[in-house]
């Protein structure tokens, strides 16, 4: 196995250790690597001539991601936390006590173990690139950084900088690391190397006062609420209050984090620590950050396209360079907006100019926000949205590789719009339809070539929802799925490829929810007790509320499509009818569940009870709200998977989590079914079936029945192959 | 050798009224309508594009060169030239001829040749009176003498000075070409009532050309920024009785004597266009079928005083460079900056005796019949937009050749302080 660190003298007495880990396609700090980081250090240590290092990367724009987190998911106790974070504090411990100066030069990212080793080091440098990124993502896995960086981040950048890089867990820019004192230097990444070798020649004949200098400067500017104790008791203390305020008390890092940097500023190194490792320990074997880590593996799996099958992952996927699209109405324009973000140009027809105009307002307006973000530039921003080119005629065609027909829900119309597209796109052009009401299949016949024919399904909320479901018809082929994969994930949205049958994977899974929470309503209990009973269990909003959010008129739409193919587990909703006879059609019409007004918070009326005829004065247990809720879409994924709608239990977490808000600390709708016990599950079901009204809706699926009988979970039914083994960072 | 340069199609944007309905829209934005538009229904790729040159009066201050801009905006891509030009209101033909000639030379093989102007976004100046006073004051030495140069200050020197009202006058006289043409109308006894009744003209051929929907065809739909719709339609256009609104309109020069109104002179509008041109043998290449040829140009100047005749020196020269006399030509656009230039240029076409002392032949020119000049209207009716304008009339004359069927034609313009252009079609 060649060596990840690669060490030779670039000037007498200046070694340059060059990182670059071969087996993957980022450096990583795992076993293996700071196995050979320690024997490199020992040998360092022993060695007299050396005068000097630094460390650069071998990677184009990647520093080093920091700890594997395969590693972090191996984690077995708290003992076990504790020792690997103890070994990664000492080796960063004695890379900082090393007799000689150290020089880490970051030029692409550099993540939370990487960045807590830049910290340990006398100096750092980053270059000037977009690419560059310097950050301690910790928090996002549950944990906190556990290598010293909780410890040594706050000494060096102040307080306030530390709170806020550790409890977003975001990166830094390059420029922004440069001016909070993060790294010493900002230099032109085509000079890097050489700037760094003179540097470390002028430290070693001048000395470093000009960069203690420098650092005292950025420490003074920090002023009273960082260099007095009442001062940072004072931001301490405000920090505690905004995180209470914006997370959950299910996740503990941020909080435990506080306490670290706070520990940290009060006590000596050594001591702050072993104080930092006993934290680590205590999160990373906690059942929020498991839950976190898989989660983090479910996104990472739909990144790399590993669970589409052989197949797809290896087709050859097509460039998609220009995309056309059909019909401007909410799902085309969103698909638009998405593709001008992308960079990708669009031809957008639509028989009429409003919904045209419409689009690019609000790609305008997306672009905005990321300008206020300062994602974008604003001459970046107009240049995206420029690449929405509007058109009410059939010009502008002849070169797309993609064309999305996303006209309105009406056989007439899409049958026309198929035919019109093979009449003005060329041959090798892949055809998708966003229907969700006429399937795949069924619309294949009006294409010319239904290998190229598949399906984009953007579940509600459209214009931010994360998941993105692609269509497999049954001719279409692999290449098609993979390019349109491709494609959803330069979106940046999470891609998963469903079977073509009513509702999908989502709607699937959203309308046994919905509907039960309509169906507790209906026996008597009152709105806000449902919701919170859901946000209890972890859920951003409760179901009612996502009802008027999403509006009830397309409930009712997804909720007839899925009816009509499954009636006996879907009965007539009459809950939905009367919402909407009494034009509560949600949020956008001022009222649904709730009602709206522009300055007040949305609250209940009686008149809600009134119309829907309910006497809403039952008192049903918080559990059995969360019980009914969740275990009826528990039954419904299971049928997914029985119907082959999604081949992996994967699929179904990545969409609840990303698409239903099902609280990701419970790490995912099967995850959590796991945990909770397959057995219990039918049994309740089985009692929900026995005791209530349609006993249909209740009863175990086959599969969960067989799941049972055989004692496997979803999990256990396929336990993960190695080539399926998420491995890196 | 020098090759032979067609025009395959060109699109333009409505042309609104300052403060219309384009007035959020700056000139690199309408640009990139034109220029996107007009790959998109040629089907051409950005990347075959060789140059775009782009007509441009007053250079946009957030996108001087603004030809680099608007190909950016289009998605041409970077690796593609740009540049602008400026020959006053003449700018969009100079755009055209520029890239006429880079094709010609066979320097590059395709262009964009287009016209933008945001004259609602022009800047309003500071008067030399203000900037003067606000240099001594930052000159002054000490608080003592800030003080004394404070007191000197007048709020008079604030009022400010509308670009478009200073920059578009000849370098000597000071005078726009609406003063210029008025001077010549006094002088040749040109009178009120027929500027106004050709004025009336331009409105009822503009009319009719947007019910046969020719305008349509030509138009691309402008989205402005805030707005829940498009831009669709020209808003200078003069429905029913035009000449009974006109005819009351006061002077706009001389209070006394004037005779050129707002109503019998062109507009001034935002507004922009584009005009796709390779060689004959590119556009065969790529199966394109182009709508003209361009044989010849010319430019003149003459005395400012004769700017609104310009365009018949123009047109001799333009002939003579494209081999080609008078009577060949079937179809005629002069542009409307004002009426009086029109029936000036139309007296002067038609005189022999004239014609014969100026050019030496009476036979380089002759009378241009009604029906055969500026049948859709023109800059009265349409509006006037200083860059984008040259195009905008090539490209109608071009497309009315096609219509028409008629096979050569001859579109002119005065442009301010003592210039005008020509361009001679042909439709093969």
């Amino acid at each position: 196995m060649p060596a990840a660190f690669q060490a030779e003298f670039a000037d007498k007495g200046i070694l340059k250790i060059v990182f670059d880990y071969q087996e993957r396609s980022v450096n990583l700090l795992n076993e293996a690597t700071l196995t050979e980081l320690d024997g490199l250090i020992t040998e360092l240590a022993d060695s007299a001539e050396i005068r000097a290092a630094y460390v650069v990367s071998g990677k184009a724009d990647n520093f080093c991601a920091g700890a594997e987190v395969a590693e972090i998911r191996k984690i077995s106790s708290q003992e076990d936390a504790f020792k690997k974070s103890r070994i990664g504090q000492q080796l960063f411990q004695r890379w900082s006590q090393l007799p000689f100066p150290t020089l880490l030069v970051i030029d692409g990212s550099c993540m939370g173990g990487a960045t807590e080793w830049a910290l340990a080091s006398t100096f750092r440098f980053c270059g000037d690139r977009r690419e560059v990124g310097i950050g301690l993502p910790e928090i996002k896995l549950g944990v906190i950084p556990g290598w010293g960086g909780s410890v040594r981040l706050p000494n060096l950048i102040g307080l306030r900088n530390a709170l806020k890089m550790i409890l977003t867990g975001d990166a830094v820019t390059g420029p922004k690391a440069y001016r909070m004192g993060l790294v010493d230097k900002l230099v032109p990444a085509s000079i890097l190397d050489d700037s760094a070798l003179r540097f470390l020649r002028d430290i070693l004949e001048n000395g470093d006062k000009k960069v203690l200098q420098r650092r005292r400067q950025v420490r003074g500017r920090r002023g009273f609420l960082e260099t007095s104790i009442i001062g940072r008791n004072l931001v301490q203390r405000r920090a505690y209050k905004e995180v209470s305020k914006r997370t959950r008390l299910e996740y503990p890092a941020p909080f435990e984090a506080i306490k670290t940097v706070k520990f940290g500023r009060e006590n000596d190194l050594e001591d702050a620590l072993m104080y930092e490792a006993r934290k680590f320990a205590v999160l990373a074997a906690s059942k929020v950050s498991r839950n976190l880590v898989r989660t983090w593996f479910l996104i990472d799996r739909s990144r790399k396209m590993r669970g589409v099958g052989n197949e797809v992952r290896e087709a050859a996927k097509t460039p998609i360079e220009k995309v056309g699209i059909f019909g401007a109405g909410t799902v085309g324009g969103a698909i638009a907006v998405m593709c001008g973000e992308a960079d990708i140009p669009v031809r957008l027809k639509d028989v009429q100019h409003d919904p045209l105009a419409k689009t690019i307002e609000r790609a305008r307006d997306r672009f905005q926000e990321r300008i206020a973000g300062r994602k974008l530039s604003e001459r970046e921003a107009e240049l995206k949205a420029d690449r929405i080119s509007p058109t009410t005629d059939d010009s502008g065609f002849s070169r797309v590789d993609l064309l999305i027909e996303a006209t309105q829900e009406d056989a007439g119309i899409k049958e026309d719009a198929l035919h019109s597209g093979d009449r003005l796109t060329p041959e090798k052009t892949i055809v998708a339809t966003t229907s969700s009401t006429y399937g795949v299949d069924a619309l294949a016949r009006h294409v010319r070539q239904p290998h190229l024919f598949a399906g984009i399904h953007l579940p509600t909320p459209v214009n931010n929802n994360p998941i993105v479901e692609i269509v497999k018809g049954v001719n279409t082929s692999p290449q098609t799925l993979a390019t349109l994969f491709q494609l959803a994930l330069n979106w940046k949205k999470f891609p998963i490829v469903v079977k073509d049958k009513p509702g999908y994977l989502v709607n699937r899974l959203l309308m046994p929810y919905l509907s039960e929470a309509m169906t507790i309503l209906s026996s008597g209990v009152q709105v806000e007790h449902i919701d919170l009973a859901m946000q209890q269990f972890g859920f951003e909003q409760g179901p009612l509320r996502f009802l008027d959010e999403m509006g009830l008129d397309i409930a009712m739409r997804i909720f007839n499509a899925v009816q009509k193919e499954y009636p006996a587990r879907f009965p007539e909703n009459e809950t939905l009818f009367a919402m909407l006879n009494y034009q509560r059609a949600g949020r956008k019409s001022g009222k649904g569940f709730y009602e709206y007004h522009p300055y007040k918070k949305p609250a209940v009326r009686r008149k809600l009870y009134k119309e829907l005829q309910i006497k809403s004065n039952k008192h049903m247990p918080v559990l059995e709200i969360q019980e009914r809720l969740l275990y009826v879409m528990i039954n419904e994924a299971a049928y997914c998977l029985q119907e082959g709608i999604v081949p992996h239990s994967e699929d179904v977490d990545l969409a609840s989590i990303f698409s239903i808000g099902f609280p990701p600390f419970h790490g995912g709708l099967l995850g959590y079914a796991d945990s909770e016990g397959i057995e219990k599950i039918a049994g309740r079901l089985r009692i929900f079936a026995e005791s209530l009204d349609e006993r249909q809706r209740y009863l175990p699926s086959p599969y969960l029945i067989r799941m049972v009988e055989s004692g496997k979970l979803f999990y256990s039914r396929q336990m993960p192959q190695p080539s399926e083994v998420p491995q890196n960072l | 050798m020098s090759k032979e340069v067609v025009i395959v199609d060109g699109i333009r944007t409505p042309f609104c009224k300052i403060g219309g309905a384009l007035k959020g829209v700056s000139a690199y934005n309408l640009g990139k309508v034109v220029v996107r538009e007009l790959l998109e229904r040629t089907e051409l790729p950005a990347q075959e594009v060789d140059e775009l040159v782009v007509g441009n009066f007053l250079q946009t201050l957030d996108a001087t060169n603004v030809a680099r801009a608007i190909a950016r905006k289009a998605g041409i891509p970077p690796e593609i030239p740009a540049y602008t030009v400026q020959r006053y209101g003449g700018s969009g033909m100079q755009a055209i001829t520029s890239a006429f000639l880079s094709i010609r030379n066979g320097n590059i093989a395709t262009a964009i040749a287009a016209g933008a102007e945001s004259i609602s976004n022009y800047p309003l100046l500071f008067q030399d009176r203000f900037s003067d006073w606000y240099e001594q004051y930052q000159a002054a030495p000490g608080w003592l003498g800030r003080m004394r140069q404070l007191s000197r200050f007048s709020l008079s020197a604030l009022k400010p000075a509308p670009a478009v009202e200073t920059t578009m006058l000849d370098y000597v006289d000071r005078k726009s070409i609406g003063e210029s043409s008025e001077v010549w109308a006094n002088r040749h006894h040109i009178n009120r009532e027929a500027q106004d009744q050709y004025a009336a003209l331009s409105h009822r051929r503009a009319v009719l050309a947007v019910e046969s929907g020719l305008i349509a065809d030509e138009v691309a739909p402008v989205f402005p920024q805030g707005e829940k719709t498009a831009v669709l339609n020209d808003d200078s256009i003069r429905r029913g009785q035009a000449f009974d609104v006109i005819k009351d309109m006061p002077p706009l020069f001389d209070a006394d004597f004037g005779r050129v109104t707002a109503g019998n002179s062109a507009p001034l509008c935002d507004g922009a266009a584009s005009l796709l041109l390779m060689t004959a043998s590119r556009a065969r290449t790529l199966g394109m079928s182009p709508l003209a040829t361009i044989r010849g140009f010319a430019y003149v100047g003459v005395a400012p005083s004769d700017t609104a005749i310009g365009p018949a020196f123009a047109a001799v020269r333009a002939l003579e460079n494209a081999n080609m006399s008078f009577s060949d030509i079937q179809l005629c656009e002069l542009h409307e900056s004002t009426s009086a230039v029109v029936l000036a240029n139309e007296q002067v076409f038609a005189n022999k005796d004239f014609v014969e002392a100026t050019f030496g032949k009476s036979s380089v020119l002759g009378a241009i019949p009604r029906n055969r000049l500026n049948v859709n209207g023109g800059a009265i009716s349409l509006g006037h937009s200083f860059g984008a304008s040259g195009v905008r009339m090539v490209m109608s004359l071009m497309r009315e050749m096609d219509r028409r069927n008629r096979s050569t034609g001859l579109a002119m313009m005065a442009i301010a302080g003592g210039q005008a252009g020509a361009i001679v079609l042909e439709r093969r």
